[in-house]
C-alpha cells in the first residue's frame, strides 16, 4: 500500500460519513492505491483518526466486506481481499449510465465545460486500465 | 534555611520562564487554545492577548515568590505550598482569560477530516525499550537480596532538598524494595499514557497535518521511553544506596542525579518544542467548544482517549470518554495503593 493513502470525509456534508468512507476506500481499491493483502487500520484506529463513532467505521467496513473487498477477522484485523469482479447485468449498466449522466449534468450546471468533463473521463479511463 | 529558600526560588523562576513561552508552543492554527487563521499570531490583537497573559502570569509569580519567602520566615508549611500552587493556578487562569480574548477572532471550524490508511506505530524501540527499565530494577532487587547481609541494619531512604538525610528505614522489604517498587510505579505511570497515545490518539485529522503529527507523536513517545530508562537508573541507584554508601550520605550526589534527569528531560523535550513552533501544522481537529478553560478536553463524541494539549506540549486525556475514566481510576490506584501500604 502507498504510505500516503488517505481518505477525507466531511462531517458537515449531506452524505452520511459511513457512505463517504465506503466511497473513498472503494475508489482507492479500484485505483490500486490499496492492494490485496494490505492491512487497513482497525475500526477503532480509523474512528479515532477521523473523530467519528466506532459504529460509523464498522458499518463502512461491513459494507465493503459484503462487496467482497475486505476480510474482517477478530485478532487479525482488516485486510484487503483479492476480489473477482462480478459479471455486470443490464440493470447495473443502466444504473451506471443514469448516474453518470446525472453527475455530468450537475457538473455542467456548476460551470464545467463538456471538454473538461470529457478530459476527466478520459483520464479516469486511463487510471482504470492501468 | 536561606539555602532552601534560594533553591525554591530558583525552581519558581524557570517555571515562570516556561509559562512565559508556553502559549507559543502550539499548532500554527491555534492561539490560546482557539482555532484561528494561520497568520493570526502576527496580528496586533494576538500580540496584545499574549502581552496581557504575560503581565498576569508574572504578577502571580511575584506573589508566589513573596508567599514562599513569607512561608520560610514564618515557618508556615501552607504558605510554602501555596506559592507554587498559586503560580500554577494563576497561569491557568491567565491562559483562560487569554482564550476568552482570542475567541472573537475564532475561525469557523471545518467539518473536513483526513485519515491515513495505515496501522498504528509502536513505541520507539519496540518491546525491548519498554522491558529494559523494569528488568533493570528487577536486577537491582535480585542483587540486593543476594547481598542482604551486607546491607546496614538502618539506612536513610529520604533526603531533603539540600541532600541531607531526613528519613530512615530498617533493613526490611519496605526499606530495601521500596525505592524499586516506587520506581516501577513511576515508570508504569509513564508507560500507560504512552500506550494510550500510541493506540488512542488521532494521527492528524486535518488535511496536510499527518506528517507533522507523526513527528510530534514520535518525539513525545521517544521522550517517554527515554524518561523510563532514566528513572530506572535513578531509582536503581537510590535502591543501591544502602549497599554503596557509607553513613547517611548518598552514593551519587543529589545535584548530579537531578542534573541527569533535567538534562535528559530537556534533551528530549527540546525537539518537541522545535516541532511545535514549525509553521503549517494547522489545527488538531478537536472542537474549540469542547475545551473547558482551554485546557480540559471533554468530548463524549470523540473516541480518542488522548489528544494533544492546547496549553503546553504533550498530550491530555479526553475526560468525556468513559474508558479514559477507567484508566484514570487505574492510575489513581497505582498511586494510592502504595501510599496506603
Amino acid at each position: 500500500m502507498t504510505p500516503a493513502a488517505q481518505i477525507r470525509v466531511d462531517l458537515n456534508a449531506a452524505t452520511p460519513v459511513n457512505r463517504q468512507i465506503v466511497d473513498q476506500i472503494r475508489t482507492l481499491l479500484v485505483e490500486g492505491a490499496v492492494a490485496p493483502g494490505d492491512a487497513l487500520p482497525s475500526v477503532r484506529r480509523l474512528a479515532i483518526d477521523l473523530g467519528v463513532h466506532f459504529n460509523t467505521v464498522a458499518d463502512a467496513y461491513r459494507t465493503l466486506a459484503e462487496e467482497g473487498w475486505l476480510e474482517i477477522s477478530h485478532g487479525r484485523g482488516v485486510h484487503v481481499r483479492k476480489r473477482r469482479a462480478p459479471r455486470p447485468d443490464e440493470e447495473t449498466l443502466a444504473s451506471f449510465r443514469r448516474r453518470l449522466r446525472q453527475l455530468a449534468a450537475e457538473m455542467r450546471a456548476q460551470g464545467l465545460s463538456p471538454s473538461v468533463i470529457a478530459r476527466e473521463l478520459a483520464s479516469l479511463v486511463e487510471v482504470l486500465k492501468s | 534555611m536561606m539555602a532552601d529558600l534560594w533553591i525554591v526560588w530558583a525552581c519558581l523562576l524557570p517555571i515562570a520562564l516556561l509559562l512565559n513561552w508556553l502559549p507559543l508552543w502550539r499548532r500554527s492554527n491555534l492561539w490560546f487554545g482557539v482555532t484561528v487563521a494561520p497568520d493570526f499570531s502576527d496580528t496586533p490583537e494576538a500580540r496584545r492577548v499574549l502581552r496581557r497573559y504575560r503581565i498576569e502570569m508574572w504578577a502571580v509569580s511575584a506573589v508566589a515568590w513573596v508567599l514562599v519567602w513569607a512561608g520560610f520566615r514564618g515557618e508556615s508549611a501552607w504558605m510554602l505550598a501555596a506559592g507554587p500552587t498559586l503560580q500554577a493556578l494563576g497561569a491557568a487562569v491567565a491562559f483562560a482569560r487569554g482564550r476568552s480574548r482570542t475567541r472573537p477572532y475564532a475561525q469557523h471550524p471545518t467539518g473536513e477530516r483526513t485519515a491515513t490508511l495505515a496501522e498504528s506505530e509502536k513505541l520507539p524501540g519496540g518491546p525491548v525499550a519498554i522491558v529494559v527499565p523494569y528488568a533493570l530494577l528487577a536486577g537491582v532487587g535480585v542483587f540486593l537480596h543476594v547481598n542482604w547481609q551486607r546491607l546496614p541494619s538502618r539506612f536513610p531512604i529520604h533526603w531533603g532538598i539540600t541532600g541531607t538525610a531526613d528519613r530512615w528505614a530498617e533493613r526490611g522489604w519496605r526499606g530495601v524494595d521500596g525505592p524499586l517498587l516506587a520506581g516501577l510505579l513511576v515508570i508504569a505511570l509513564l508507560h500507560v499514557p504512552g500506550a494510550m497515545i500510541v493506540a488512542a490518539s488521532p494521527r492528524g485529522r486535518m488535511a496536510g497535518t499527518a506528517e507533522w503529527t507523526a513527528r510530534f507523536r514520535h518525539a513525545n513517545l521517544r521522550m517517554i521511553v527515554a524518561m523510563g530508562w532514566t528513572l530506572a537508573a535513578l531509582f536503581g541507584v537510590l535502591a543501591l544506596n544502602p549497599y554503596l554508601a557509607t553513613g547517611d550520605t548518598l552514593a551519587a550526589p543529589l545535584w548530579l542525579m537531578v542534573l541527569v534527569v533535567l538534562a535528559v528531560t530537556a534533551g528530549f523535550i527540546w525537539p518537541i518544542i522545535r516541532i511545535s513552533q514549525e509553521p503549517g501544522s494547522g489545527s488538531d481537529g478537536t472542537p474549540d467548544e469542547c475545551w473547558k478553560f482551554g485546557q480540559i478536553y471533554y468530548n463524549p463524541n470523540d473516541p480518542a482517549l488522548m489528544v494533544e494539549k492546547r496549553f503546553g506540549v504533550g498530550y491530555t486525556i479526553n475526560f468525556g470518554n468513559r474508558a479514559a475514566w477507567l484508566l484514570i481510576g487505574l492510575l489513581a490506584l497505582i498511586i494510592l495503593v502504595p501510599l496506603l501500604l
